[in-house]
């Protein structure tokens, strides 16, 4: 008959058992059961199919997840997929400029309209963006099938990423092509599909051959530039918008059309010619902004943010 | 861990999907893991363990703690699995005779071996005839080294339930081994390879 003295010695040896401790002799048989159990499991067991496989290759973690980004890649190149990732940004970024200036969500950068677009991409990829802008967004970016969440880091190191003559030099894109190779006629079509407003008169603003031969066939730049905005339908507010986006004002290109009459009555008065050379020297300094500007702006809205992702 | 890497790192690369790592946690825990399932009469304790491991490294990520929580959360899932075996087969545990693969667990010496396959059909049989509930709380005790503790949380009991079906798995035990035909009859097979070793009679 088992009593309560003895369930506790038999606690007591038990407990010594497990801890390596010498046993009483009364309780020999639990040493004894107890080392055969553990001899049992001396052997590693035989893995199924699916197991030897996650033993081979790892665990494919979510993208999401930032230890993701540590976990081996198994059976995907990572560099062929960043290649992949950086090709699509690089081709979709110029129509997502357009969507983004159309529906007058740019940013009010400091530096450069490339990187308010950044700025904007960034928002959108997190999803902070004002219903509109973000749905056009959203359906834009899942159209393309662009990076899917904000912590791949793309967009971080689009917007780490400054904008770099030589990084331009090293991948050709649409909108560098258009900086170098300015064509008259297609330009008076107005902007290409894809093209932004602002990139559009960006690449005439330089060009005073142009404007001036534009003159002499009776034409102004200025007006022009105001006739595109009305047909795309944009009013003054936007265009005044799309105009910053490469350092050019509202009244800049008013003081162009402003031009064109003062020097029809040049001739009559001599207050109104001087008025006329102040604003050509105002256009000067214009120029030069708008000039610095596209080249700084028509980088980083096009080539370099998809250098940017490709550096990245 | 036997391997002498250090756990976190081990941990926190499995946690990250590397392959190295399940296999350092596979060598480590398998042997324990598969013994338990195969003690507790699964009819295919190798691929029991397989689904058991293919849970926890997939849930790896979610775990945190240190070698011992490890430890009691892989035997906490081992235990469900085999529950759901169980469920399955709609049957009580049998102890089956796995003599032959027992066999090849021991080694190269025969009358070694044939000393081993006698201990281990021993033990098979005494744990087969112990109920399932005090035969869970004794096996994860010796052969995970869990904790009182930690055995009522594998089981989902209160520690003092635990502690109670300790109790009654330990008389259970010394009732048997007192009755059984290896003590009965003449000494010639031990019960266990050690104590045929110490030449106990």
């Amino acid at each position: 008959m088992t009593t309560a003295a003895d369930d506790r010695v038999a606690e007591e040896a038990f407990e010594a058992c497990l801890a390596g401790r010498p046993v009483p002799g009364g309780a020999a048989h639990l040493a004894a059961f107890t080392g055969a159990v553990r001899d049992v499991a001396t052997q590693p067991g035989r893995p199924n199919a699916a197991l030897a496989e996650l033993l081979t290759t790892g665990l494919l973690l979510d993208q999401s997840s930032p230890s993701a980004r540590t976990a081996p890649m198994a059976g995907k190149p990572h560099r062929a997929s960043r290649v992949r990732i950086r090709r699509r940004f690089t081709v979709i970024f110029p129509v997502l400029i357009a969507k983004f200036l159309s529906a007058g969500a740019v940013a009010q950068a400091a530096t450069g309209a490339g990187i308010a677009v950044v700025v904007v991409a960034g928002a959108g990829t997190a999803g902070v963006l004002p219903d509109p802008v973000q749905d056009t967004f959203t359906s834009l970016v899942s159209n393309e099938e662009v990076v899917e969440t904000p912590d791949d880091g793309l967009t971080d190191v689009i917007a780490e990423e400054p904008v770099d003559e030589d990084v331009v030099a090293e991948e050709p894109a649409g909108e560098e092509a258009d900086l170098g190779t300015f064509d008259p006629a297609t330009w008076e079509l107005g902007p290409q599909e894809g093209e932004s407003f602002g990139s559009w008169v960006s690449q005439a603003a330089g060009d005073e051959a142009f404007k001036a031969a534009l003159k002499a066939e009776g034409l102004n730049f200025g007006t022009l530039v105001q006739e595109q905005a009305r047909a795309k339908g944009l009013d003054a507010e936007e265009l005044e918008a799309e105009l910053e986006t490469v350092g050019i004002t509202l009244d800049e290109l008013a003081g162009e059309e402003a031009a064109e009459d003062g020097a029809e009555i040049e001739q009559a008065e001599d207050a109104e010619s001087q008025d006329a050379t102040t604003q050509r020297e105002t256009r000067g300094k214009g120029k030069g902004k708008g000039a610095v500007a596209t080249d700084g702006s028509g980088s980083s809205n096009g080539s370099a943010s998809g250098r940017g992702n490709g550096r990245g | 861990m036997r391997t002498g890497v250090a756990f976190d790192d081990v941990l926190a690369a499995a946690q990250a999907g590397a392959a190295w790592a399940f296999e350092v946690l596979y060598r480590d825990l398998s042997p324990v893991v598969t013994g338990y399932l195969r003690l507790h009469g699964a009819a295919e304790p190798d691929d029991l363990a397989s689904e058991t491991f293919l849970g926890v490294f997939t849930g790896l990520s979610g775990f945190s703690g240190d070698e011992d929580a490890l430890r009691s959360w892989v035997f906490t899932i081992a235990h469900r699995r085999l529950i759901d075996d169980w469920r399955r087969r709609s049957r009580r545990p049998q102890v089956t005779d796995h003599a032959g693969d027992l066999t090849l667990l021991a080694g190269g010496d025969v009358e070694q071996d044939a000393l081993v396959r006698v201990g281990a059909e021993a033990v098979q049989r005494l744990c087969g005839e112990l109920p399932a509930d005090q035969r869970s709380v004794l096996l994860l005790r010796i052969m995970a080294g869990l904790t009182v503790e930690q055995v009522a949380d594998v089981m989902g009991r209160s520690v003092g339930s635990v502690k109670a079906l300790q109790r009654r798995g330990l008389r259970a035990l010394r009732e048997r081994i007192e009755n059984s035909p290896e003590r009965s009859a003449p000494r010639r097979v031990p019960l266990s390879a050690s104590m045929a070793i110490t030449g106990v009679r």
